[in-house]
């Protein structure tokens, strides 16, 4: 975490992680493995009554946030819920909570807001598509603006909580440009198919959209403004995904430390031979660098800077990156249990696993991140 | 010895005036630096160029009152405070600095501030502020590099003082040197840390020998070996109590640490000690290579390896500035800039070898005169993960001081030092 949360921002943790610690702890998420959906709609609503959803706002917007705390606010839950392999849509209702919140005129979202906002309402993204791509202008799912109405063609996939959602925010190509378009997942050319993933907790399918009819209420980010909403939302998606990364790393660096303490092997505790506590060295400059490049991009995100979205990337190309090695250094310390299904090791690694890939790999954004240094 | 250098005796408080505001600091620094600094040149500049100038700029700074600003004023200092030290570091980035007293002037004396007598304060501190007097350590030894508590150069009482003989290693800036602090043995029959002592030798005393080491990369590095032979020490050149030898070898050692990690009295000085952003002296930048050779940088060969390192060096960046803000807030405690120096340690011989990843045969076959700096550079690299601590140090401080996981186990606690070397002896 970072160095200089406000006194308020620490109330915030301190509440998320009480909360996760007594209703959410990992035997819970185990459990969630068998679930269909993943999470329970009770205990989310229960979050959002500690103000999860709420903070994506700013209070002007009916939020709890100062605007330039939004990122770093949503970023505590976020590493909160790391720390236990957290369950529920926080995510993708903070990123649909955004594009909701930055609205066109004549978009109909209050009561999606506050249904979203309670938690009474389970919102989506769909925002990648098939084959890995992240990329809006390579999307093939379009979207016709018409006099009368909207008409939604396409193919979303990855999409988190999919099946579970009320609405979905579907990002698509038109004429004029990338858009946005808030579909309820009842609307007649819906289909949605859940996927598998590695992860326990998290769900996600694919949906289809075939000739799908909205009202032109239904559009939430019109052309003009589409493509720097959309990024916005991507660089959310990466911060909120490294913030949660660096939970996992924390947590399970502790608990590894912890066992190597007690862990006697020839003779006394291993971790007192110095090659493991040279690698356990290691592995604190990476812990700490992660969270150093999430702060700065953090900061850079709150502040509106045109530097933001070079610094996401570097955020996101250096931790997903690290993280899996990361957890894969912790199972080798560990040993034998360490890839056993008993120990909690392997959960936290399906979540690092899937935060690398979702939205696109780190070997691609530091590709990315060094031509916007070039630009 | 004081315990914490900011509240050294006579701060400007103690004359009961107010001290000068952090605000009206920088102002006054600001004007005086634009006004009388050049800017920063890019010009490559010998060790000898940079003595030369720095002499120069350093007079130049003690005389208008900025060099020593967190020094009491009767040593020659500003008698403020290392927060009025940090925005000077901050206010003079952009110009030129007298980078060559880094050391002397951020590692060495605040040892002797913390450490020495009030004479010898008030004898050098002024010359080493003002740049008149170089001081260097004397600390490793060719039998044992990082082992420093191990050191066997001998101090003997004598009339006035002490006689010291025994070899040093890796002192940066020795040929050009002063004084120099120097780790020596007084008593064999006790532990091996409690018999040793601090002494402040003058390096141009009859029986003091310096050499400098040649580089791996052909010339003459900055770093020399010195050969004592009967070197007479006063008395009041000892530095802390006579077996308190150890206890001043960490101040300085807590010293350079602050150096490396951009914090304490070397601030304002750059990044010449491997501390600093991005410091030039080891890393090299990768584009200009790429573009020189004729690659593009989008050739598919080298992309991941150019963005990887572009990230790993702004990320270094963002740790160090983590740290910083730790450190400065009190949530980190302790040798935290070891973190930073290990995390350098690591990323500085990476990028070497992706320097002539992307040089290819160009690099190390040439026509003309110059030619082959990057293999030059990558030959020497590793001498940033060996020295001020190495990779492997600053992992046993990593995890023992600032992890707190078990010490080696150490069968030679108690044992005179003089038997263990006996025993160890080849």
């Amino acid at each position: 975490m970072r160095f200089d949360l406000t006194q308020e921002q620490e109330m915030i943790q301190e509440a998320a992680r009480r909360f996760l610690e007594n209703e959410a702890p990992i035997s819970a998420i185990r459990a969630a493995l068998e679930t269909a959906d993943g999470f329970s709609r009770d205990i989310w609503r229960q979050q959002c009554e500690l103000g999860w959803a709420a903070l994506a706002l700013t209070e002007e917007a009916g939020g709890l946030s100062e605007p330039d705390l939004r990122g770093r606010n949503l970023a505590i839950i976020a590493e909160e819920l790391g720390r236990l392999v957290g369950a529920g849509p926080f995510a993708s209702t903070a990123i649909v909570l955004d594009a909701l919140a930055h609205a066109e005129e004549g978009a109909e979202t209050a009561s999606l807001i506050e249904g979203a906002v309670s938690g009474e309402a389970i919102l989506a993204w769909a925002f990648g598509e098939e084959g890995g791509n992240w990329t809006p202008s390579r999307f093939a799912t379009r979207v016709r603006m018409e006099p009368d109405g909207l008409r939604l063609d396409g193919r979303k996939a990855y999409v988190e909580a999919g099946a579970q959602a009320d609405v979905l925010l579907v990002t698509a190509l038109s004429d004029a440009g990338p858009v946005q378009v808030a579909v309820p997942a009842d609307t007649a050319g819906v289909a949605i198919r859940s996927s598998k993933s590695i992860d326990f907790a998290r769900r996600f399918a694919e949906v289809t959209f075939e000739d799908v009819r909205l009202p032109l209420s239904a559009l939430v980010t019109g052309p003009a403004r589409g493509a720097a909403q959309i990024e916005r939302q991507v660089q959310l998606a990466l911060l909120l995904q490294c913030s949660e990364t660096n939970g996992l790393l924390d947590r399970t660096f502790d608990f590894t430390v912890e066992y190597m303490r007690e862990r006697v092997a020839f003779g006394r505790v291993i971790a007192s031979f110095q090659a493991l506590k040279h690698r356990l060295a290691d592995l604190t400059v990476i812990l700490q660098s992660c969270q150093a490049t999430t702060d700065a991009a953090l900061d850079a995100f709150d502040r509106n800077d045109p530097d933001a979205g070079r610094l996401a990337r570097i955020a996101k190309g250096y931790v997903a990156d690290h993280a899996t090695d990361f957890l894969g250094e912790l199972v080798q310390l560990t040993g034998g249990i360490g890839v056993t299904w008993e120990y909690d090791l392997h959960i936290y690694g399906r979540r690092a696993a899937l935060n690398r890939a979702l939205f696109d790999t780190p070997e691609r954004h530091r590709i990315a991140a060094f031509a916007m240094a070039r630009a | 010895m004081s315990e914490n250098p900011q509240m050294v005796e006579d701060t400007p408080m103690a004359d009961n005036s107010p001290m000068e505001s952090l605000e009206d600091f920088a102002i006054r620094a600001r004007a005086w630096i634009s006004a009388n600094l050049p800017p920063a040149s890019n010009e490559p500049r010998t060790r000898d160029e940079q003595l030369a100038i720095g002499r120069v700029l350093q007079a130049k700074i003690f005389d208008a009152g900025f060099a020593g600003i967190a020094v009491p004023k009767r040593y020659g200092g500003a008698g403020l405070t290392l927060e009025h030290q940090r925005v000077w570091a901050e206010e003079v980035v952009g110009y030129a600095i007298p980078d060559y007293f880094k050391v002397s002037v951020g590692m060495m004396m605040p040892t002797v501030l913390d450490c020495g007598t009030e004479a010898v304060k008030q004898r050098h501190i002024p010359r080493i502020l003002r740049g008149d007097e170089i001081w260097i350590q004397l600390l490793s030894e060719p039998s044992g590099g990082s082992d420093l508590a191990g050191a066997l150069t001998r101090a003997e009482a004598s009339e006035g003082g002490y006689r010291v003989n025994g070899s040093k290693m890796w002192s940066s800036g020795a040929k050009h040197a002063d004084y120099g602090l120097c780790l020596a043995r007084v008593d064999w029959d006790v532990p091996k840390h409690q018999g040793l002592i601090m002494l402040i030798v003058d390096l141009k005393a009859p029986g003091v020998d310096i050499h400098p080491i040649q580089s791996a990369q052909g010339g003459m590095a900055h770093f020399c070996m010195e050969y004592l032979d009967d070197v007479a020490v006063p008395e009041e050149y000892r530095l802390g109590g006579e077996s308190e030898g150890w206890t001043v070898a960490q101040r300085l050692l807590f010293h350079e640490r602050n150096g490396i990690a951009g914090v304490g009295y070397g601030q304002g000085f750059g990044g010449s000690n491997g501390g600093g952003g991005g410091s030039s002296q080891w890393r090299l930048g990768l584009s200009p290579i790429v573009r020189d050779s004729g690659l593009s940088l989008d050739d598919p060969a080298y992309a991941a390896l150019l963005a990887d390192d572009y990230i790993e060096t702004v990320v270094s960046e963002q740790l160090e500035a983590r740290v910083d803000i730790g450190m400065r807030s009190g949530k980190l405690q302790g040798q935290w800039a070891s973190l930073v120096k290990l995390d350098m340690g690591g990323s500085n011989p990476r990028n070497a070898e992706r320097a002539m990843a992307v040089a290819g045969a160009d690099g190390v076959i040439w026509s003309g005169d110059r030619g082959g700096e990057i293999p030059l550079h990558w030959l020497s690299v590793r001498g940033g993960s060996i020295a001020g601590g190495s990779n492997e140090i600053q992992r046993n401080i990593v995890s023992e001081r600032l992890m707190g996981l078990p010490r080696e186990p150490n069968p030679d606690k108690e044992t005179p030092y003089g038997e263990v070397i006996r025993r160890t002896k080849r």
